[in-house]
């Protein structure tokens, strides 16, 4: 199906290994966890908001992630701020617009870019430090073990697990096309040419991946007994039981609260 | 043909998988390539067609020096059957698949359409040319990556375990292929398990361990040394335990065991 389990078996793409607390932390834990951030995200002041981001880095850097963080934020808020200021600082005609010739700035666009930016910023690395400290396979083995209906827990956990043999797949596509002349180091005009070539096997070949998982699963009885002992259950400590439920029952208060004030 | 030079290699910095390596091969060779699982055959095989560039040293194909050279000009000097054929094959029928590389070679449709047909007569895939590759099973599968290399004619062929999954048919017709590559002038690497094909086409065996090159031997001398082989870790075909045991001379292959015991059958003075 995804070719033998190769050198990165156990690994996945966002997945980096490591021991620290939060990678000890129940996977369910972090999974409300992140729920209860991202929605308080939206009830914050941006300092607020700038707090709970920060917060997040710090834990991703004791995580042993710092440097992918780094890089992942960079690569993604980069081109977003850039758009952003394009767009709420450049473009848009607001009252307070000052005219410097060349262009024209909005103080009260950049103080909305910034917003938006501080928004996106806290709810990406806090997902990041989900994703890095949390192997898909063990987030299913936890849902699983909390008598999660197999069906559902496979439907968060399989982009995650996916994305590993997805990408390795994208890889072996491109090195055996390589390897047989395609050119992708050409011109512009070479390049485009050769896209087909890598984009066609790997919808083909993820979609009769996809074929073989259901099949997989059916004959496993994946859907048989909703209920099943996982024997190697993630650990559940009981305070982190408390913590979730603490979680889950402030996440409606601070809703009906953030709508009433 | 191929010329690897002081070449060391690492996926992640600090754990080298190959260190300092240097071998040539030239037209007419048939390299097998042995090493236990992880050795970094494969790795290898990658450092010669391109697709990973040497952390230090050079590899030079063809004359082109790999790391200044894009990979899918170095592919017109040197093919490649990756380890698992599903992982190279993607296109709807098994002539398109076999027409992939020679559509990227500027040569003539004629001439292209010459060799897809050459190539699918030699795997014996005429039969199955309209056939979509993943219908077939893993051996006619290997074979459909084998052809779709074969019809670019490259100088030099690389196969990364070319014999598994292959029944003794498959096999037969493998080393057929292999032979008429080397009487073509191909130089051949093949990385190989099977330590009787080695001892029967193989011109040289180069091993692998502990990402160096513990031995660089014609087959005859590297079998005969159990250090070699044990660092390695293959063991030398039965039939060289036998002939020792019968007090002939070595023989690495069905046939000179047969040459040898003839040859001492017909000589009174050795009859026991
Ligand atoms: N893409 C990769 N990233 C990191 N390490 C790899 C990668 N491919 C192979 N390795 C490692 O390199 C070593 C050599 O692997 P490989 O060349 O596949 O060995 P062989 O083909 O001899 O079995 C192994 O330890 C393997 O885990
Ligand atoms: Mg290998």
């Amino acid at each position: 199906m995804i070719g033998q389990p190769g050198p990165h078996a156990g690994k996945s793409l966002l997945y980096v290994p490591g021991d620290s607390f939060i990678h000890r932390l129940n996977p369910l834990t972090k999974l409300v966890g992140l729920l209860w951030l991202a929605a308080t995200t939206f009830m914050l002041p941006p300092e607020g908001m700038a707090a709970i981001f920060v917060a997040a880095l710090a834990f991703g850097v004791i995580a042993g992630a710092g440097r992918a963080f780094v890089r992942r934020l960079l690569f993604t808020l980069l081109p977003f701020a850039i758009a952003l200021f394009v767009i709420h600082g450049l473009l848009i005609e607001r009252a307070d617009t000052i005219d410097y010739g060349l262009f024209s700035l909005s103080a009260d666009g950049l103080g909305y870019m910034g917003r938006i930016l501080v928004r996106v910023a806290a709810l990406l690395t806090v997902s990041m430090l989900f994703v890095t400290t949390t192997h898909p396979a063990i987030l299913l083995k936890a849902l699983d073990s909390h008598g999660v209906p197999p069906g559902i827990a496979y439907l968060i956990s399989s982009p995650l697990l996916l994305l590993e043999p997805f990408s390795t797949r994208a890889r072996a596509i491109r090195d055996a096309q390589q390897a047989r002349g395609l050119d992708l180091n050409g011109s512009w005009r070479a390049r485009a040419k050769a896209f087909p070539a890598l984009l066609i096997p790997l919808v083909t070949l993820a979609l009769s991946d996809l074929d073989h998982r259901a099949s997989v699963l059916d004959g496993r009885a994946f859907r048989a007994r909703p209920f099943r002992v996982v024997l190697d259950a993630p650990e559940d400590r009981p305070y982190e039981r408390w913590l979730r439920r603490t979680l889950l029952v402030a996440l409606p208060l601070q809703i009906g609260l953030a709508a009433w004030l | 043909m191929l010329k690897v030079e002081g070449v060391g290699f690492h996926y992640v910095a600090g754990t080298e998988v190959l260190r300092d390596l240097s071998f040539s091969a030239s037209a007419g060779d048939i390299v097998a390539l042995v090493g236990r699982n992880g050795a970094g055959k494969s790795t290898l095989l990658r450092l010669l067609n391109g697709l990973l560039k040497p952390t230090r040293g050079t590899v030079t194909i063809d004359g082109n020096v790999t790391a200044e050279t894009p990979v899918h000009l170095i592919s017109r000097s040197i093919g490649t059957v990756f380890q698992s054929p599903e992982q190279q094959i993607f296109n709807a029928t098994v002539r398109d698949e076999v027409m992939f590389g020679p559509r990227n070679l500027p040569i003539t449709a004629e001439e292209r359409e010459t060799r897809v047909r050459e190539a699918l007569e030699r795997t014996r895939l005429t039969d199955q040319s309209a056939v979509h590759p993943l219908d077939l099973d893993q051996a006619k599968r290997r074979f459909v990556a084998l052809a779709s290399v074969l019809a670019t004619r490259p100088p030099a062929l690389l196969l990364d375990e070319p014999q598994r999954g292959l029944d003794a048919r498959g096999r037969l017709l493998l080393e057929r292929i292999v032979l008429e590559e080397q009487a073509k002038g191909c130089c051949v690497v093949i990385v190989c398990h099977d330590m009787e094909f080695v001892a029967r086409l193989a011109t040289r065996v180069i091993a692998l361990s502990d990402g160096e090159i513990s031995a660089d031997r014609p087959p005859a001398e590297f079998f005969l040394d159990a250090k070699l082989t044990a660092g390695a870790s293959v063991e030398a075909p039965d039939i060289l335990r036998v002939s020792q045991q019968l007090g002939l001379p070595p023989c690495l292959t069905p046939a000179a065991f047969a040459e040898a015991w003839v040859a001492r059958s017909s000589e009174p003075a050795n009859r026991t």
